[in-house]
């Protein structure tokens, strides 16, 4: 099952992208939503073109990070993004249940720590927290 | 002077080395320019010292500060691009006020400056149909409509919605006029307008006396605008209005005491009486503000403020007048909370309770009206 997926990413006129240092960040313009993704996350995300299956896109990682990327692995980053809603339908709706970040680091040890997926999502402070006055209208 | 604040000072003069202070000395720095609201732009000015590395802490706290600004400038850039793209979408003209695109244009990178929400106005006979939309989009209101803005909210991005920048009986910024000066500029591709250079360094005069200067950064946005904008040409309404001049002057002679070498003589006179007071009223609030933190302001400190800088008695006599005819106009987040002790919530309701409230004093703001 796994063999055939090929996950594709939502596209690229409803995202907004930057990389700063090693972390992407994305703004998804239909749900305006922002996301920092850590470098697996992102490499993953990126291969999600709906071509590449997801042996092959533990291959290309594996490479491009200079780490061994399991397939275990891929699912988990996978499953983090649809949740995220950064995958496109239908391929995030199939996607199997794979391990849990438990699982995968009792699994894989401590070296598949640092590639676990991180995609936090970026808020913004309250105006009044940076702003300081109230502004005009709430007092007289 | 607040602890920290001579070295903030001298490092925002550009007058500063690594070695005048210790770690500890730079990291209480930090602290006081978060608190004034100019963190970004004092940490770049330490990350661009010759040698930080004696000094770990700081050095791990300026990567920090500068990763967390970058990714707060994409997040209000990209929100900001978004919604401009949704009122080109509509057909509504709009101006981006302040913000992501401000920094980027005067200091070179959004990330420098700090961003809590988006500031953008739209003609008078517009004010609906842009209401429209960003309920459309997910905003909701915060509060009534004021003196010349209303906040909308989704999730944790604000958009003040203003039709104008102050109340025309405060300070009439002629907006209609400055409607027609405004400029067809692109926001990372998207179609949007700006003030024209002249406007726009009336407008962040204004922004900073309608928040009595409480931050060093009204400040320093100001001695940026003064480096890159024009003053208003001769025979302009702004240079013809005699309280606009006043807030460039004021404006002008903050940004001088923060830095001094980019002060340049202000073309519009404003009187040698009326400059002498107003220098004056820039000494005191600086002063003001180095020695102690300034306390929230509300609408009345405001007011009181824009007395502060009329220099004569009749003029004052004036402005009291115009302000308490702006109040008469407007039901305010206070009346509202009032009103609602009593269980009462009609607007009709509210403006006959709020002489009662006036006359007790006992008003406080509340989050939001009903």
């Amino acid at each position: 099952m796994t063999s055939t997926l090929r996950p594709r990413s939502i596209p690229a006129d409803r995202i907004t992208i930057r990389d700063i240092d090693a972390e992407t960040l994305l703004y998804d313009q239909r749900t305006h939503k922002a996301w920092c993704l850590n470098q697996s996350s992102a490499c993953i995300w990126r291969l999600c073109d709906g071509t590449k299956t997801l042996p092959e896109i533990a291959a290309i990682a594996t490479r491009q990070l200079d780490s061994v990327m399991s397939e275990d692995l891929v699912l988990l980053i996978l499953a983090e993004l649809r949740d995220k809603e950064l995958l496109e339908e239908p391929s995030a709706a199939v996607l199997p249940e794979g391990l849990s970040r438990r699982q995968m680091i009792s699994k894989a040890g401590l070296a598949a720590a640092a590639l676990l997926p991180v995609i936090a999502a970026i808020t913004a402070p309250p105006a009044s927290a940076a702003n300081g006055s109230v502004g005009t209208g709430d007092d007289s | 002077m607040r602890p920290g604040m001579p070295l903030l000072l001298d490092l925002l003069r550009g007058q500063a080395s690594i070695h005048d202070g210790s770690e500890r000395d730079w990291l209480a720095v930090l602290d006081l320019a978060e608190q004034e609201n100019i963190l970004p732009w004092t940490a770049a000015l330490l990350r661009a010292m010759p040698d930080v590395r004696p000094f770990p802490q700081l050095g791990q706290r300026l990567r920090e500060i500068h990763r967390d600004a970058q990714i707060s400038a994409f997040f209000w850039a990209s929100a900001l691009r978004s919604i401009l793209t949704d009122f080109h979408d509509r057909g509504i003209p709009v101006v981006v006020l302040k913000g992501p695109w401000l920094t980027e244009r005067l200091c070179g990178d959004a990330a420098l400056r700090p961003c809590c929400d988006l500031d953008l106005l739209v003609r008078p006979q517009d004010v609906i149909q842009a209401e429209t939309l960003l309920a459309d989009l997910g905003f909701s209101p915060r509060r009534l409509r004021d003196d010349h803005e209303r906040p909308w909210r989704r999730g944790a991005v604000t958009v003040d919605l203003h039709h104008d920048v102050e109340h025309p009986l405060a300070f009439n910024f002629d907006v209609q006029r400055a409607w027609e000066r405004t400029e067809p500029s692109p926001f990372h591709g998207v179609p949007a307008r700006l003030l024209s250079p002249a406007d726009e360094l009336v407008f962040l005069c204004l922004h900073s006396a309608r928040h009595c200067f409480e931050r060093l950064s009204h400040v320093l946005d100001l001695t940026f605008a003064f480096r890159s904008l024009p003053a208003p040409p001769a025979g302009s309404h702004a240079e013809r209005n005699s309280e606009i001049t006043s807030v460039l002057a004021l404006g002008e002679a903050m940004a001088a005491r923060l830095d001094p070498r980019g002060a340049k003589p202000m073309s519009a006179d404003t009187g040698s009486r009326n400059r002498r007071h107003l220098e004056e009223l820039a000494d005191q609030l600086w002063l003001e503000r180095i020695t102690r933190p300034c306390a929230s302001v509300d609408w009345r400190a405001k007011h009181e403020f824009y007395l502060r800088m009329e220099t004569h008695r009749a003029r004052r006599f004036f402005r009291r007048l115009r302000h308490g005819r702006i109040l008469l106009d407007r039901l305010i987040d206070a009346d509202f909370a009032f009103a609602e002790r009593f269980h009462l919530r009609q607007r009709w309701q509210v403006w006959l309770l709020r002489p009662v409230r006036l006359l007790f004093h006992v008003g406080r703001a509340s989050p939001s009206p009903p």
